[in-house]
């Protein structure tokens, strides 16, 4: 069993039914099984071997699903990479995974690295063998790249086998049909798309693309979770919230679905009550876990969490993982716990979280913020050291902190910067230098100059002195 | 509504997003062409308020095959789509 096998097979039950659609265009079973070979042959036209890394830096589409499963085919690792993730940092993340080739579906390239448009492998596909290299449960199938703490991204390798014990699990959980419709909200980069794409593939389901235009729409978001009919939504809380707030979410009734999934930040208490009052027909679970390990923990939310004061738990393990707290820090052992960092050491053993966690009274596991510096912003994991070494590589910042305050959809990303001599860092310059490095969701919201930084006793930036700064409204 | 000009619907978009939007961008980096994305103009919560404005004033819902980052890459092509939708809407 392996990633691409789940659309081989149902290429076989139900060639005609509808397997993937983007916003121009669906692709039935059979279609995208066929072109998955196809790609595989260009592929390995184009020297791709078992093991190598593939990039696949694109827009969110079908042909870039088809070729996801045609480098799983090949035995070579699929690396994901949006569209909007600017050249310099698919640049940074090249230096890493060393890819054999970056597939696009646009004219940007990366100097050094051969880049090749979807419809060019396309017209190449004649010469290459189709054949599926066989894989085992332990080879690696992708790498997800997230937010490093050491200021460059770090990769994270899963398994075949990682993620078909979580999508197992959760088909199982979700009782999951041919007669689903999945959406795909969150980013191929993001391990929540990991659902939506094998769950579906291995229930012979479709799934339904959301583009990241249409990703941080609220209104027509709601219309499309109508148009298409879906039946299992998965993202994180503050796009829902959105969606209430924005896009009559409420008042507009689910339509179709039977499931909402939510993972990455916790969900406010408020909107979750009344998002649960509103669709009583709805199963609602809360899921957690960092991309290390995918989910791990799930927490099913129902009419009895309407009497609720405090945050919902994030619940008890799942996917035959094991979890448990070491000194207030959740760890994570069992078959979804990644194979390690791409060019770090294998991961051996438990995968210690960094976050905290506790139990509540009937010993499900509650969530209670993180041990390091690591933030969300609306569920995008950003490691503020990674938007410092940006902020201070610009010629008018000497030194630089960033923070995230506030919660939900009012987390915003702040920078505090030290000008270098005679220079007055300037917050739109300052703001298109991050898009020029980092991807969307890391770019500064806003930016506040400062003569120095408050140190605690001992020497360390005092980050909660220079928050105060900004919540009491007195920037320095 | 009718026959809306697109210079004027650009000059009032253009208007609205600067005065109206709370941006936080200098309204003078704010113009018919610029990078709406890059310069953090439309996060989730703006990106719904536009959306809401142009449904209110222009009687035009954009629906979900549209909300592409070609379509919402500047003013001027959100200028574009709201006449085009508005040109679909009259013909109907």
């Amino acid at each position: 069993m392996s990633l691409y096998s789940l659309v081989a097979e149902a290429a076989t039950r139900t060639p005609d039914a509808l397997a993937v659609q983007d916003l121009a265009a669906g692709l039935s079973y059979g279609e995208l099984d066929a072109r998955a070979d196809t790609y595989l042959a260009a592929l390995r036209g184009r020297g791709v071997r078992p093991g190598d890394r593939v990039l696949v830096w694109t827009d969110k589409t079908t042909e870039a699903v088809a070729v996801a499963q045609a480098v799983l085919r090949c035995g070579a690792i699929h690396v994901p990479l949006p569209r909007s993730n600017p050249r310099e940092r698919v640049a940074r993340i090249a230096a890493d995974a060393r890819p054999a080739l970056i597939v696009t579906d646009h004219g940007d390239h990366v100097p050094g690295i051969v880049c090749v448009p979807c419809a060019d492998l396309v017209q190449e596909a004649a010469c290459g063998s189709a054949a599926h290299h066989p894989v085992r449960p332990s080879d690696p199938a992708y790498i997800l790249y997230t937010s490093g703490s050491t200021g460059t991204p770090k990769g994270v390798c899963l398994s075949h086998g990682n993620a078909l014990a979580f999508v197992d699990w959760a088909c199982r959980e979700l009782d999951l049909t041919a007669a689903d419709r999945l959406a795909n909200h969150a980013a191929f980069s993001f391990d929540l798309s990991v659902f939506d794409l094998y769950a579906a593939f291995r229930a012979g389901a479709s799934v339904h693309l959301v583009d990241e235009t249409l990703a941080r729409s609220a209104e027509p978001l709601v219309g499309f979770l109508l148009e298409r009919r879906i039946t299992v939504w998965y993202s994180v809380p503050s796009v829902l919230v959105l969606m209430a707030e924005y896009g009559e979410l409420l008042e507009r009734r689910p339509g179709a679905l039977r499931v909402c999934l939510f993972a990455g930040e916790l969900f406010p208490l408020k909107p979750l009550k009344e998002l649960r009052r509103a669709w009583p027909g709805v199963r609602m679970l809360n899921w957690y876990g960092p991309t290390e390990t995918n989910v791990c923990t799930s927490y099913e939310v129902t009419a009895a969490d309407l009497a609720r004061t405090e945050a919902i738990p994030i619940g008890s393990p799942v996917a035959g993982d094991t979890v448990s707290l070491d000194d207030g820090e959740i760890v994570v052992g069992g078959p979804t716990v990644m194979l390690g960092y791409w060019g770090g050491e294998q991961q051996a053993g438990p995968y210690r979280t960094g976050d905290l966690g506790r139990y509540d009274a009937d010993g499900l596991l509650e969530y209670r913020g993180r041990i390091d510096d690591m933030a969300k912003v609306r569920g995008h994991r950003i490691e503020p050291a990674e938007v410092n070494s940006v902020l201070v590589a610009h010629e008018t910042v000497r030194d630089a902190v960033v923070l995230v305050l506030g919660t939900g959809l009012d987390a915003r990303l702040h920078a505090f910067v030290i000008p270098e001599a005679g220079c007055a860092p300037d917050f739109a310059e300052l703001r298109r230098h991050c898009s020029d490095f980092l991807p969307p969701y890391m770019a500064i919201d806003a930016l506040h100059t400062v003569g120095g930084f408050p140190r605690t006793a001992n020497g360390k930036v005092d980050r909660a002195v220079l928050g105060g700064l900004v919540t009491r409204g007195a920037d320095a | 509504m009718t026959d809306l000009d697109r210079t004027a619907l650009l000059d009032q978009l253009l208007r609205y997003v600067r005065e109206d939007l709370a941006t936080g961008v200098p309204s003078d980096l704010i113009t018919a062409g610029s990078p709406l994305l890059e310069l953090g103009v439309l996060d989730s919560v703006r990106t719904a308020r536009l959306l809401a404005h142009i449904r209110t004033t222009y009687g035009v819902r954009v629906p979900p095959v549209h909300m592409t980052g070609e379509h919402f890459r500047t003013l001027e092509t959100i200028t574009d789509l709201v006449l085009l939708l508005r040109s679909q809407t009259a013909s109907l």
